[in-house]
C-alpha cells in the first residue's frame, strides 16, 4: 500500500483546497461528497486521480523532515 | 490535520461526508414528523410553514406577523443542524454562519416573489426565481467567496431527497424502477459514447478527456465527472472545462425543458421522466422538474418521475461506472505505466450513500401507509404527516436553488475550446433528444399512469 499517491508530497485532496482549484465544482457537486472518494490533484504532472495510484514521481511527504532530522 | 488527511477515510465517512449528513438530517425530520403525528401534535406542521401565494400585500404581512415565531423557530433550527453538521465535516463557522444567515432572508424573498399570483401566470415560479435571483448577485454583485461555505448544493439538496423518499411509495420504487434503470441506461450510455466517439475520433482529445466529458454528460454531471476523472487520471484541466460545460448546459437546460414543455402542453409526468433523463445534475434537474411541476399546478407526478429516472436510474449506478473507467483506464490505456488495479471497494466508497436514505424513508412511510385505508391516508396521513414533510422539503430545495446561482460565477468558470465545446454539445442533443423519444413520445402513457 506504501508509496501511492496518498503518501506523495504533490497529492493534495483536501476538499477546502479543491473546491477552490476546481472553480464551478461546488455549483453542481461538491468536494465533501461520497462520488469524489478521496481523489485529488496531483501538482507534478496536473492530473486528478484517486490516491491509490503511484508513479516515478513519487516522493513521500515526509522526506524533508526525515531527512533533516 | 493535515496528517489526518492523508489516511485512508474509510468509515470515517460516517461524519466527514456530506451524504452521511443529509441522511441523518433527512431520517430525524421523518422521524420527528412521525412522532407529532402519533402523539397530535401539530409542532412540525407550524414548523412547515410556508408564504402563501398572494395578491395582496396586506395578506402577506398579516401572514407573517401571525406566524413570525415560526419562522425564527424553523430558522433556528435549520442552522442549529446545518451548523453543528458542516462544523463537524469542517467548515469554519464564522463564515457558514452569516452565510446560512443571508441564505435564509434570501429563501424568504423567493418563496415571497415566487408566490405573487400574477408572476406565476408566467411560469417564474419560486425554484426559477431563486435561480436567478442566486446567479444575479453572484455574477453582478460579487459577493465573497467565503460565503459559498454556506451555499452547500449538494448538501441541501440531498437532504430533500432523503425527504422526498417519504412522499414515494416503496411499491412505485419497485415497479418502475427498472424502466427507469433501463431507460436512463439506454440514454446515458448513448450519449456517453456520443460524447467519446466525437471527442476523441472526430476531435482527436485525449481518451480520458473524452471519458471525463462523456460521464459528465451521460451519468450525472459534474459528480460523474470528478468521479470519472479519479478513476482515469485525467488532466487537472479536462476536469475544469467539463465542470464549465456541464454547469452552462444544466443551467440552460432548467429553463429550456419547463419552457419547451409548457410549449407542448406535456403532462409532468413524462416531463420528470425527460428532464430526469436528460439533465446532468441532481440540482439542476430537481430545479426543473419542481418548475414545471409549479407551472402546471401539479409538482408531484415530476418529481417522483424525476427521481425515479436520476437518483434509481442513473445516480445509483456512479460507483459502477466509475469502477469501469478505472479498470479500461488501467488494463487499457496504462499497460505501459505503473497504474494499480482498481479494487471493486471503490464501488460502494463512491456510491451516492444519500440515496439509501431516500430508500429508508420510503419504506418507514409505506410500512405506515399500509395500517391505513386509501379514503384515510388521504384524509389523515397525507395532510397531517406528508404535507409537513412536504413544505420542510420545499426550504431545502429552495436553499439549494439558490446556492447553485450563488456558487455559479460564469467569469471564473473555465475556458472550454471549440473542441470540447461542440463534443460536449452534440452529446447534450442525443441526450435531449432520446429523452424525449423515450420519456414523452414512446414511455409517455406509462410513466403518467406509474406515478399518478
Amino acid at each position: 500500500m506504501g508509496n501511492t499517491c496518498r503518501d506523495c508530497i504533490y497529492f493534495e485532496n483536501n476538499p477546502r483546497w479543491l473546491e477552490n482549484e476546481l472553480p464551478g465544482l461546488n455549483a453542481l457537486s461538491s468536494a465533501y461528497g461520497s462520488a469524489r472518494g478521496e481523489a485529488g490533484i496531483c501538482s507534478k504532472l496536473d492530473i486528478y486521480l484517486s490516491p491509490v495510484k503511484k508513479c516515478d514521481f513519487f516522493e513521500h511527504r515526509h522526506a524533508d523532515s526525515l531527512s533533516v532530522s | 490535520m493535515e496528517e489526518e488527511a492523508k489516511k485512508p477515510m474509510g468509515w470515517k465517512e460516517l461524519y466527514l461526508k456530506e451524504d452521511w449528513w443529509a441522511i441523518y438530517l433527512g431520517i430525524g425530520i421523518i422521524i420527528a414528523a412521525i412522532a407529532a403525528f402519533y402523539s397530535g401534535s401539530t409542532i412540525i406542521k407550524s414548523l412547515g410553514v410556508l408564504p402563501p401565494t398572494w395578491t395582496d400585500f396586506g395578506k402577506l404581512i398579516e401572514h407573517f406577523s401571525s406566524n413570525f415565531g415560526w419562522y425564527g423557530i424553523q430558522f433556528a433550527i435549520w442552522l442549529i443542524v446545518f451548523s453543528i453538521s458542516t462544523r463537524i465535516i469542517g467548515f469554519k463557522q464564522s463564515e457558514y454562519l452569516p452565510s446560512f444567515v443571508f441564505l435564509y432572508i434570501l429563501a424568504i424573498i423567493t418563496f415571497i416573489i415566487g408566490a405573487y399570483k400574477p408572476l406565476k401566470h408566467y411560469g417564474f415560479e419560486a425554484p426559477l426565481v431563486a435561480l436567478l435571483l442566486g446567479l444575479l448577485i453572484s455574477n453582478v454583485f460579487r459577493l465573497p467567496k467565503w460565503m459559498d461555505t454556506g451555499f452547500r448544493v449538494e448538501y441541501y439538496i440531498k437532504t430533500g431527497i432523503v425527504l422526498l423518499g417519504a412522499t414515494l411509495p416503496f411499491t412505485l420504487i419497485i415497479w418502475a424502477g427498472p424502466t427507469a434503470f433501463l431507460q436512463a441506461t439506454i440514454i446515458s450510455v448513448s450519449t456517453c459514447l456520443a460524447i467519446f466517439f466525437i471527442a476523441t475520433k472526430v476531435f482527436g482529445l485525449d481518451r480520458r478527456f473524452g471519458a471525463v466529458l462523456g460521464a459528465g454528460g451521460a451519468i450525472c454531471g459534474v459528480s460523474a465527472a470528478i468521479a470519472i476523472a479519479g478513476a482515469v487520471k485525467a488532466k487537472k484541466e479536462h476536469v475544469s472545462v467539463t465542470i464549465a460545460l456541464v454547469t452552462v448546459w444544466a443551467i440552460v437546460m432548467i429553463f429550456f425543458i419547463p419552457f419547451a414543455s409548457k410549449l407542448l402542453n406535456l403532462h409532468p409526468a413524462p416531463v420528470g421522466a425527460w428532464v430526469g433523463s436528460s439533465e446532468f445534475a441532481d440540482a439542476a434537474g430537481f430545479a426543473a422538474a419542481v418548475a414545471y411541476g409549479s407551472m402546471v399546478g401539479n409538482e408531484e407526478p415530476a418529481i417522483r418521475a424525476f427521481t425515479l429516472m436520476k437518483v434509481i436510474g442513473r445516480d445509483i449506478w456512479l460507483g459502477i461506472w466509475s469502477f469501469a473507467f478505472a479498470l479500461i483506464a488501467c488494463l487499457k490505456w496504462e499497460k505501459d505505466e505503473s497504474g494499480t488495479k482498481p479494487r471493486p471497494s471503490e464501488i460502494w466508497w463512491r456510491f451516492p450513500k444519500f440515496v439509501l436514505g431516500f430508500f429508508v424513508a420510503s419504506v418507514i412511510i409505506t410500512v405506515i401507509a399500509t395500517g391505513y385505508t386509501m379514503q384515510d391516508y388521504d384524509k389523515i396521513v397525507k395532510p397531517d404527516l406528508i404535507k409537513p414533510i412536504k413544505n420542510l422539503r420545499s426550504w431545502t430545495f429552495i436553499f439549494c436553488f439558490l446556492s447553485i446561482g450563488l456558487t455559479t460565477r460564469f467569469r471564473e468558470l473555465a475556458a472550454a475550446g471549440k473542441k470540447p465545446f461542440w463534443a460536449f454539445t452534440f452529446g447534450v442533443f442525443v441526450n435531449v433528444i432520446l429523452g424525449f423519444l423515450l420519456s414523452v413520445v414512446i414511455l409517455g402513457n406509462y410513466w403518467i399512469n406509474a406515478v399518478k
